[in-house]
């Protein structure tokens, strides 16, 4: 009789254990941010700069490619950030405030992932994804100027590339 | 059959480079019987190279083929498209994304894209995976994005014709539209210079659309193309592969196309709905700072 309370405890036990490890493993896994590298080609001929060479006025063209090259190397800093999980402000191009630039991938999968989360006392100027933003905001408009107000953190959404970034802004009002 | 240019080829290889290719040419032979996956080690065209060059490097490596056929079809669908006036065409597109770890995610989404030339394009492109949906609009004066899932538009003043338009959004906006080849194709702004190789593979079909197969290398992509047989050589099909990324990610699209169909005027000019919110563009400023 004993024996046979003791094997039922041990069956409960089991049981919960494997209800935990079970459950745990059902938990959602969007916690693991997965970025995308952009750098996919579409199309088979670059912009209208394929005759630069030939062309002297076109010379400024091939500067703005040299650009986007630097550009893509702001975007590896960017996915350093969302491995490591650091829940700081991604401050991408510090000096470009408002008018900066960000690339992050256009279309990149599940960069629903957890990156930077945005937090309140990040400086003004930073930067997040869509997907970084707190979870309730709201679309304000002040001054004819859209803002997404997250509690006391206000951001002002721009498009970079295809993609709607939003850039910490001081409160408007 | 698939492979059949390849002994083709090989007869016409000028005398002094014959020597050196019997070798490769007969090797080649069966290869195209028994395994037609085997890479034609050196086909030469006479026309296009030149014997010394032959002779120099086809004994190391394999010397790049330009088939004038491949590049007479892709002149001729090029010369067909710049004459359509007005279009549609609807794409299957799928397309590797890269992950940090290196891994390869193919996506797939659907995009339509409505035209009226020289000065109007209306594209839209979802791809569910990468939470994209959005929409482009281009009516001659003005440019917009607009986001269908965030409700976020911008608009900008915009060139007069759709190559300086695609110039601008690339580079002003950082926004790569997956439609520049289908303008360029026919133009001065189609790198044939940058064609490295261009093979026929053989006739397929696409979506039943009996077409020619052709294959390509540039310098930093490799990419395939489908041409529709006939009267309409249109693009059915087109594959890219991105050689200067380590993964080589590959884009596919798959085009289908309405010509001459009825265009409503105001299919290019967004109107914002009223829950949509305007917001900037974020103008890749760096441009001008590093040309100083």
């Amino acid at each position: 009789m004993k024996n046979l309370k003791l094997f039922a405890r041990f069956v409960t036990l089991v049981v919960a254990m494997g209800l935990v490890i079970g459950t745990g493993w059902m938990l959602p896994q969007d916690a693991e941010a997965r970025q995308v590298r952009g750098g996919t080609r579409t199309n088979v001929n670059r912009g209208g700069n394929v005759n630069r060479n030939a062309n002297v006025n076109r010379n400024r063209n091939a500067n703005v490619n040299r650009n986007t090259n630097v550009n893509r190397n702001a975007n590896v800093n960017v996915n350093r950030n969302a491995n490591v999980n650091v829940n700081r402000n991604v401050n991408v191009h510090g000096g470009y405030h408002g008018g900066g630039y960000y690339h992050d991938h256009d279309d990149g999968i599940g960069v629903g992932g957890a990156i930077a989360i945005g937090v309140a006392g990040m400086a003004i100027g930073s930067m997040i994804t869509a997907a970084a933003l707190p979870p309730s905001c709201s679309t304000v408009s002040v001054n004819g100027i859209t803002y997404q107000q997250c509690g006391s953190t206000w951001y002002q959404p721009q498009y970079s590339g295809s993609q709607v970034n939003y850039i910490v802004v001081n409160p408007p009002r | 059959m698939k492979y059949q240019f390849a002994r083709n080829k090989c007869s016409a290889v000028l005398i002094p480079a014959l020597l050196i290719l019997a070798g490769g040419c007969s090797t080649q032979q069966t290869a195209a019987s028994s395994a037609p996956e085997v890479q034609p080690a050196s086909v030469v065209d006479s026309k296009s190279t030149a014997p010394s060059a032959v002779a120099e490097t086809s004994t190391v490596q394999p010397t790049p083929v330009i088939e004038p056929k491949a590049m007479e079809a892709l002149q001729k669908m090029g010369r067909f498209l710049r004459t359509l006036k007005a279009y549609e065409v609807s794409f299957k597109v799928s397309k590797d994304e890269v992950l940090d770890s290196g891994q390869k995610i193919m996506v797939d989404g659907t995009s339509e894209l409505t035209v009226q030339t020289p000065d109007r394009f209306h594209f839209s492109t979802k791809i569910d995976e990468a939470h994209r949906d959005l929409q482009f609009f281009y009516d001659g004066k003005t440019f917009t994005i607009y986001g269908n899932t965030n409700k976020f538009y911008a608009s900008a003043p915009a060139p007069a014709t759709i190559h300086e338009l695609l110039d601008v959004a690339e580079e002003r906006y950082d926004i790569d539209l997956p439609i520049r080849d289908l303008f360029s194709w026919g133009t001065d702004k189609a790198d044939v210079a940058a064609i490295q190789s261009a093979i026929y593979i053989g006739p397929t079909k696409i979506d039943g659309v009996p077409c020619d197969h052709f294959a390509f290398r540039n310098v930093d992509v490799d990419w395939q193309i489908c041409i529709e047989q006939g009267d309409t050589p249109l693009p059915r099909k087109l594959v890219i592969t991105t050689m200067d990324e380590a993964e080589r990610p590959q884009y596919v699209s798959i085009m289908n196309w309405k010509l001459s169909p009825k265009i409503k005027s105001k299919t290019f000019t967004f109107v914002p709905p009223k829950d949509a919110h305007k917001i900037e563009f974020a103008v890749v400023e760096a441009a001008t700072d590093n040309t100083k």
